[in-house]
């Protein structure tokens, strides 16, 4: 069986080089997008196994992302973990009803991130 | 010319726009279907299909302009007529509509007589490309 493919989507590229750079690239492919429509193209066209997703984007936030990735049959059960800095109780509890398995609140500890993606894909 | 058998999609987080949007269009004939939202729209858009997208560029979660590319991506919906409204005209969000391959653009508060002549454009458009 081969690496699990992890898409990182965020607006801003240090935030993707910190996620990749945790994830590293022994034991994930790691794929990204800088924009919800972007994320949306590779979800569309390629298998992803975890999707770690920022809420707060320009044009198309997380939460946009989320609704749509529910409605397509394909990707509705597609793991998401949001990683954000805007982990209040409204958004926690909006992205667990669209079925999110953890809410990351940025800055991101690097222990918890691989902890969170490692458990998530053990469950998949 | 009568909007009779074409199916226009309006979408606006705000109801009365859509309202606004639906009756105005209706009395010409055509089926109207209303989103919400931008992934509720985009939901529509793989289920039905449409002559003519009228739509808001604010909204939130997801703007116009993410709809615009979505739609843009889609398979079979390259060249589907879009028609944007804007509170706030500028001519950066005119080059960043032209480029993503808009069809028309009308301020808000909608002049309701521009709309019917440029869903009507549009679907006079898509018959002349049909039948070219």
């Amino acid at each position: 069986m081969g690496m699990p493919t992890v898409l990182i989507v965020d607006d801003n590229e240090d935030n993707l080089d910190l996620i990749a750079d945790t994830l590293g690239e022994d034991e994930f492919e790691v794929i990204r997008a800088r924009s919800g429509t972007d994320a949306m193209s590779l979800l569309m066209s390629r298998q992803v196994d975890l999707v770690l997703l920022d809420i707060k984007m320009p044009d198309m936030n997380g939460f946009a992302v989320l609704e749509m990735v529910r409605f397509i049959p394909r990707l509705m059960n597609t793991t998401v973990i949001i990683q954000t800095a805007h982990g209040d109780h409204h958004n926690t509890e909006r992205a667990k009803d669209l079925g999110v398995k953890a809410v990351l609140t940025k800055p991101i500890s690097p222990a918890k991130l691989l902890e969170e993606a490692r458990t998530c894909l053990a469950a998949c | 010319m009568s909007l009779k058998n074409t199916t226009i999609l309006a979408v606006d987080d705000n109801q009365d726009s859509l309202d606004l949007i639906r009756e105005t269009l209706e009395p010409h004939g055509c089926k109207m279907v209303c989103a919400a939202s931008g992934p509720e729209a985009v939901q529509v858009l793989r289920e039905t299909t449409l002559d003519v997208v009228v739509f808001d560029i604010m909204m939130p979660d997801m703007n116009g302009f993410a709809l615009l590319d979505v739609i843009r991506r889609t398979p079979g919906l390259e060249a589907v007529p879009v028609i944007l409204q804007t509170a706030y005209p500028s001519r950066e969000h005119g080059k960043r509509t032209v480029d993503s391959g808009l069809t028309y653009m009308l301020a808000k508060p909608l002049d309701v007589k521009l709309l019917v002549r440029a869903v009507k454009d549009c679907v006079r458009a898509k018959c002349v490309g049909a039948s070219a």
